[in-house]
């Protein structure tokens, strides 16, 4: 394999979270041809050179560069996940993460910061177990000093469809889901259906930076500058790269399944409106119809979702019809101000890339974690990504013979 | 023949929702709203606004309902009209919160608020000692903007306001009104020798969290917050007969370690200010007419005062009711005129 393994002899706790368990234990190994293998006998032998089986390490840890290419809530999360399941076990783990844009220019900072799979999966479970995940995650940091520099919060709102639908994939998952009674649709002329629930805010201008300080007091290093290809992380030392490079992700290797699905927003001043609205037209298609989610500081007024759209450049007509769309759904908006636009390019994709993938460097391989193409549910579905991404990264390490056997 | 003269005395939301309903209805009637404090000095202003309550004792279910579904009614259509912002009326979901489960599972307004439901286990697990919940959606009616958006109202249907302390009724009738409409909330002890009104005391901190978007109620009414549109309500105290205007620091820190409890992100809010209200209480509200002799005129008197802690809740539903009163009043003095 080429890899340089260094041997430490130390007695370190081990947090063993390969095969889901948690195990607490100091345990020292021996190291074998095959690897490691746990030994329960202690000696502190270091005379006895004649034998490798015989020759006892505590630990054997190799270092291992991490290198995330994405500063978008993904590549964040993705590099907090590594660090939460790895750091103990793996030593030095070192991380880094690159980016051409970080917060507030990403993606995720523009974006409204509301916690909302699309109504339906289609048949894409294992997505909604994932934006199940991040919710309960998020859930649990709500009564945490934290909830707010994290930009956490529960909002209510609506869901409104012009036509009886199916119950949404995300309605386990939500707080206090339910239809909409007669009156509450009497509020909205035009919608005849729709539902009701609690769920949460995580607006990408907090997280991010929090996350980036999260991070940075960890000790991982970032690198602002676009790269150009995958190998030159790894011909610089990264031993496997974390690809979290959203609508760009073409960039570094084509993916006909990729596509932007460009989004207009506008930032208003409303600060009597408590709730977010979201509409369904079923033939427009997702967010190609009026949204209002109000935020902490402002209110995010939408949408559109033009696929194949690479513009981040504001639309006047865009504009019009989103203003008009939603003083429509919301007339009290009629005298809200309008702070400004944004708009941005979902990366969206028939389903998330979340796979290993090993690459050929010359006569050595490397490899490389997929973590794009979330559309517009990237802050929806993040933790779950990510948690999953640690995850293949610990199946490298135990096929690499790298870290704590399974069996442990 | 001359005009029927009107005149409504108090300028909180009571009075102004009175007279704007007078004003409108009969628009051959001259309405004179008269008070010694307009906003932002009147308890109104210090009213978080909410609309929710508690029953009376001995008024009729059903008359209780029909002011509060009256009220919530008038107040939805604001706040879905492109007045809502200027009239401070907005919609606002949360939860009404028990330690322990009350007699009364269901209010009796239920029905006129919006989605009421009983709270999910996984929706109470946020709140620790609490075991039973309330969720739905009503409206937030905040005076400090109402108030003036009624008067603007008042004003262009033809009314007239007046800056005036009034101290007893005879002073109405010399000045010729033809009827006197009592809004006077806790000036009523005075104005009309009612002795059964008394002071709630109310002190409440305004904080600034936009993150916080829902209501959040212990069921008790001891405790609450309330997201408005430039600041959170914080309270709050409910000390009878207590008529301190001023803050007391206690009570505050009183209130804050109480909500804080509910909702922890409320630690780190930043305080705006402090106030301090006196709701105009009473067992039962008083909203009935009666001819009172003043000086040597019988004059007819329409009370609607006594709202206690749920004035803006029952404002337009008494408001409406008070113009029937004041209806029957004119049709009693000049059966043939049009109204």
């Amino acid at each position: 394999m080429g890899h340089r393994v260094r041997y430490t002899q130390l007695h370190v706790n081990v947090c063993s979270k390969l095969n889901g368990k948690v195990a607490d234990s100091e345990q020292n190994y021996k190291v074998t041809k095959n690897g490691l293998k746990s030994d329960t006998k202690i000696s502190n032998n270091n005379n006895n050179k004649s034998s490798n089986n015989s020759q006892l390490l505590c630990l054997l840890f190799p270092d291992m560069r991490v290198a995330v290419i994405g500063a978008g809530v993904s590549g964040l999360s993705t590099a907090q996940s590594i660090y939460e399941q790895y750091h103990s076990i793996v030593s030095p783990l070192t991380i880094e993460v690159y980016a051409d844009r970080f917060t507030p220019l990403t993606t995720s900072d523009g974006a409204a910061g509301f916690w909302q799979p699309y109504l339906y999966d289609k048949g894409n479970v294992q997505e909604t177990k994932w934006c199940k995940e991040t919710f309960d995650y998020l859930l649990s940091f709500l009564s945490s000093p934290d909830s707010i520099k994290m930009g956490i919060f529960l909002q209510s709102g609506y869901n409104l469809c012009s036509e009886p639908a199916p119950d949404p994939s995300f309605k386990d998952s939500v707080l206090g889901f339910r239809q909409l009674t007669k009156r509450e649709l009497e509020l909205f002329p035009g919608y005849c259906y729709g539902w009701f629930n609690t769920a949460l805010m995580v607006e990408g201008k907090s997280y991010l930076p929090w996350l980036m300080d999260w991070l940075q007091k960890r000790g991982v290093t970032f690198y602002q500058r676009k790269i150009d290809s995958f190998k030159v992380l790894a011909e610089s030392g990264a031993d496997v790269i974390i690809n979290c490079t959203g609508v760009r992700s073409g960039d570094l290797q084509p993916d006909p399944d990729l596509t932007p699905g460009r989004g207009q927003i506008l930032k208003v001043d409303a600060p009597w409106l408590k709730h977010w609205i979201l509409t369904h037209n079923f033939t427009a298609g997702t967010y190609n119809s009026p949204y209002i989610i109000p935020g902490s500081r402002s209110v995010v007024v939408g949408g559109c979702f033009q696929l194949g759209n690479w513009s981040e450049q504001n639309n006047s007509e865009d504009h019009k019809e989103i203003w008009e769309g939603a003083c429509q759904l919301e007339p009290s908006l009629k005298h809200a101000r309008i702070v400004e636009d944004w708009s941005g390019l979902r990366p969206v994709r028939s389903k998330v890339r979340l796979e290993r993938e090993t690459m050929q460097s010359g006569p050595t391989t490397f490899e490389v974690i997929h973590n794009y193409g979330h559309g517009g549910f990237g802050l929806t579905i993040h933790r779950g990504c990510a948690q999953e991404a640690a995850r293949l990264l610990g199946e490298i390490l135990e096929l690499k013979g790298w870290g704590p056997r399974s069996r442990l | 023949m001359r005009s029927m003269t009107v005149v409504v005395v108090g300028g909180g939301v009571v009075g102004f929702s009175t007279a704007v309903c007078i004003a409108e209805a009969l628009p051959y009637c001259s309405v004179t709203l008269i008070a010694d404090r307009f906003t932002p000095d009147t308890t109104s202003d210090v009213a978080a606004g909410i609309v929710i309550c508690s029953p009376f004792p001995d008024i009729p279910l059903e008359r209780q309902q029909r002011w509060f579904k009256e009220t919530i009614d008038h107040l939805l259509a604001i706040a879905q009209s492109e007045q809502a912002s200027e009239a401070g009326v907005l919609l606002s979901s949360g939860w009404q919160i028990y330690k322990e489960l009350p007699a009364d599972k269901v209010p009796f307004w239920s029905s006129f608020v919006l989605g009421f439901r009983i709270m999910t286990d996984r929706e109470l697990k946020r709140f620790l000692d609490h075991t039973f919940g309330q969720a739905f959606t009503t409206v937030k009616c905040e005076c400090s903007n109402y108030l003036p958006w009624m008067e603007k109202r008042f004003r262009k249907a033809g009314g007239q306001v007046v800056k005036q302390k009034v101290n007893n009724l005879q002073e109405l009738s010399s000045q010729g009104y033809d009827i006197i409409v009592n809004c006077s909330g806790l000036g009523a002890k005075s104005l009309v020798g009612d002795s059964e009104v008394y002071p709630v005391r109310g002190q409440v901190l305004k904080v600034q969290a936009p993150w916080l978007q829902h209501f959040i109620r212990d069921g008790e009414g001891q405790s609450y917050i309330y997201p408005g549109m430039h600041s959170v309500t914080v309270g709050g105290t409910r000390q009878v007969d207590d008529w301190r205007l001023e803050v007391d620091p206690e009570d505050s820190q009183d209130i804050l370690e109480r909500c804080s409890r509910l909702e922890p992100s409320l630690s780190r809010a930043r305080v705006l200010g402090v106030s301090v209200g006196l709701r105009p209480s009473r067992k039962n509200v008083r909203v009935e007419r009666e001819m009172v002799l003043l000086g040597s005129r019988l004059v007819p008197v329409v009370h609607n005062y006594g709202h206690g802690g749920w004035g803006v809740t029952l404002s337009w539903g008494t408001a409406l009711e008070a113009l029937g009163l004041v209806r029957k009043c004119l049709h009693e003095r000049c059966p043939r005129a049009r109204l």
